[in-house]
């Protein structure tokens, strides 16, 4: 009796169980089957195309205009974003790409996409129209002759400042300044400054700002054309020595302050909060500062030396899974996205400035003061601007240790040389063919 | 005889089918979302295994490397080590005082005993987490009260020496789960005792030494091998705060094992890292266990 009354139970609860799941998935597969109905009467296969990307508010919303519009235009595709800040980003990314479940389409930057495309992560991406979109930022997508990027804006490194700032002590930059100038000027500005803030951020923590230093002393990238190390020890103690004189002398911040900075964070990006006035920067990024305060920062060229300290690079790229089950449509996208000028209409400047020479044209009337900022840095620069050549493969990795290299030099908790003879073995040890 | 041995049998046998039948979709979890990765990690932990690749047998390369060839390793069990031991006894302490303060009879106590947990409700959030960074920054709440006293604060998370602090403060913070633990057990020291040593004269210190102290005793194991776990595996407030920086004074171990499985994909390292950890949290919770025979009392035991 009681044997029987237990196996009544046990299935009552299977039933119970087997009820509540039909149940559950039985509603949204009826819902995605009107709804796949509806899209084939209106042409082609339903396609959810999954689409990542990094960056600031400004991108997010010119992004996500574009993602509307391409749907509006092909009622077959929908999307599936997937956008963020550079925080965490490229994790989320590579941890999706490793359980074999990548989006379709992946924003991937200049620093890994080797490390991607060596793993055989990315797709072919020959078929794409690139015929109006300038060579070098095409060949800077390709990996051993193969194109797995589509360059999406074209981006220069310079400086950001706080134009507000400088206006009001009635300072003004010269057009070609050098290091020298902006080490002065830093230093005659500071006096001027209420407590807690500073002319210049402290760069001895900053990669890309070294590279600039090093570049305009002639002695090249921190790696050369064929990814051999390529930091210079004498120019690195010089660079550590000046930024660790200002440091003393309060005119960039201490190290401790510093290293709280999170981009774009109305309240730890130390530009925004007012703490800093000088930043090194992507031209790119310049629509993330503007939005946030308006009409207060600009632009300012890669200060030089004996050379140029500049360089222009293709801002992100557009790159393809070689997972994705839809790549064809995923390429028509892309392809969309960098020749079609109604795309431009809702992109805008929010890559950097359009690779295709005639969406350049055709945006160019409809500019915006911030937009033409980008711009106007991207054409001085590139009237001498270094060569850029593409990161070697583990750069990226390189990058995220030698930051912390240079955070322990900035504190003191190492001595410049050592944190030379680290970098080279960090180097060694992460680079790959 | 025979048949009824026979049913005996059976009948146990069906009912243990039930049991398991109904404790299945929990089996099936434990084998095939715990058991089986973590076989799989054994292996891969003797790997060269970067996840898009499939694997390369190295021995205990991993793990030789591990001990003679990795400052961050070292580095940061150091950190974790560090963190355990001031943020466990801190954390246990606190919750302890907060426990006494509330197994009062007063009147709405059960509000404040709601009020006082809330924290650690949400105390393990990301939110949490930044607000955190907003309170010990450079302009946060904590430099402002300074301020009044004419202190000069400083950017308690930027700076490396007192960054780890502020993660130790946050998790203190978070001592809802063990103070109801202990509140629980402060409910189950008959009041007898104390009203017998107040005769005697006893005065407050030694009736918390000599009768809640040893009283307690079992849930302090408890909370101790808890927290000691729960201590070793913080992970989400030193990514969101401090992302184990300033140069690493926050690296704890889970954040590094994260960065070499996600960020670098060396899943065959980290799965040996996992297993080192694994085997240290082993080694220290039974260090715990060893020595609870000297200081926890089970009053069935009777006095010792």
């Amino acid at each position: 009796m009681k044997k029987a009354i237990s196996w009544i139970s046990l299935l009552i609860v299977l039933s119970i169980v087997l009820a509540i799941t039909a149940c559950g998935s039985g509603k949204p597969k009826n819902a995605a089957s009107t709804e796949e109905s509806s899209r084939k009467a209106q042409g082609g296969e339903a396609i959810k195309l999954r689409i990542a990307w990094a960056g600031s508010q400004a991108r997010h919303d010119a992004t996500l205009k574009a993602l509307d519009l391409y749907t509006k235009k092909n009622p077959n595709v929908s999307f599936e974003p997937e956008f963020s800040g550079f925080d965490g980003y490229y994790e989320k990314l590579t941890t999706q790409s490793a359980a074999k479940n990548a989006p379709d389409i992946m924003q991937i930057d200049t620093y890994n996409i080797v490390q991607y495309a060596s793993r055989g992560q990315l797709a072919d991406l020959s078929s794409v129209n690139v015929a109006d979109v300038d060579p070098n930022l095409v060949s800077a997508g390709k990996y051993k002759e193969q194109q797995v990027g589509i360059p999406l804006g074209k981006n220069a490194t310079g400086f950001i400042y706080n134009k507000a700032v400088l206006d009001k002590l009635g300072v003004k930059l010269s057009e070609n300044m050098t290091w020298d100038d902006l080490f002065k000027l830093a230093r005659d500005i500071q006096p001027k400054l209420e407590k807690g803030k500073y002319s210049l951020a402290d760069l001895s923590m900053d990669p890309d700002a070294y590279e600039m230093f090093q570049l305009s002393k002639g002695k090249g990238f921190a790696h050369t054309a064929d990814g051999k190390f390529n930091i210079d020890h004498e120019t690195w103690t010089e660079f550590n020595a000046i930024l660790d004189q200002l440091r003393k002398e309060g005119v960039v911040p201490p190290a401790d302050i510093t290293v709280t900075y999170k981009q774009f964070d109305p309240k730890q990006d130390l530009l925004l909060n007012g703490t800093v006035l000088f930043l090194s920067t992507y031209a790119a990024g310049f629509g993330g500062f503007d939005n946030v305060s308006p009409n207060t920062f600009a632009l300012t060229p890669a200060p030089s030396g004996e050379k140029s300290g500049g360089w222009l690079v293709p801002s992100q790229f557009f790159t393809v899974s070689s997972n994705s089950k839809h790549a064809e449509e995923a390429k028509k996208f892309l392809e969309w996205f960098i020749n079609d000028t109604e795309a431009a209409d809702a992109l805008m400047l929010s890559r950097g400035v359009p690779v295709s020479a005639k969406v350049l044209e055709y945006v160019s009337p409809k500019l915006s003061g911030s937009d033409k900022a980008q711009i106007e840095l991207l054409d001085k620069t590139a009237a001498n601007a270094n060569k850029f050549s593409s990161r070697p493969n583990g750069y990226w990795n390189f990058r995220m240790d030698f930051i912390k290299i240079m955070q322990e030099v900035a504190f003191g908790k190492t001595n410049p040389d050592l944190g030379f003879e680290a970098a080279q073995k960090k180097y060694a040890e992460l680079i790959k063919e | 005889m025979n048949a009824g041995n026979k049913l005996f049998y059976w009948k146990r046998w069906s009912t243990s089918i039930a049991g398991y039948l109904f404790i299945s979709p929990w089996l099936l979890g434990f084998f095939l979302l715990t058991a089986w990765p973590m076989i799989q990690s054994f292996y891969y932990s003797f790997t060269d295994y970067v996840l898009l690749d499939s694997p390369r047998w190295l021995g205990f390369g991993n793990y030789t490397k591990m001990f003679t060839d990795d400052p961050k390793f070292i580095g940061s069990l150091k950190v974790t080590l560090l963190f355990v031991s001031f943020s466990v006894p801190l954390k246990l302490a606190f919750a302890l005082l907060v426990a006494m303060l509330l197994n009062r009879n007063l009147k709405g106590m059960s509000v404040y005993r709601t009020i006082i947990y809330f924290p650690s409700l949400i105390g393990a959030s990301v939110a949490v987490s930044i607000l955190w960074s907003n309170i010990f920054g450079m302009d946060g709440l904590l430099n402002q009260l300074l301020g009044f006293l004419s202190i000069e604060g400083k950017s308690w998370i930027g700076n490396p020496d007192t960054a780890l602090g502020t993660l130790v403060l946050l998790v203190v913070w978070q001592f809802g789960s063990s103070m109801v633990i202990f509140l629980a057990g402060l409910k189950q020291i008959p009041v007898e005792l104390y009203e017998a040593a107040s005769m005697d004269g006893a005065r407050a210190i030694s009736r918390f030494f000599r009768i809640t102290l040893p009283m307690l005793s079992p849930v302090i194991l408890f909370n101790l091998v808890l927290q000691t776990i729960g201590s070793f595996q913080m992970f989400t407030q030193a990514y969101i705060v401090t992302k184990g920086g300033p140069i690493d004074s926050t690296y704890m171990f889970a954040l590094y094992l994260y960065e070499k499985a996600f960020a670098r994909l060396e899943m065959g390292y980290a799965s040996a890292m996992a297993w080192v950890f694994l085997l240290l949290m082993g080694a220290v919770t039974a260090l715990v266990f060893a020595s609870s025979e000297r200081w926890v009392f089970y009053e069935s035991e009777g006095g010792k």
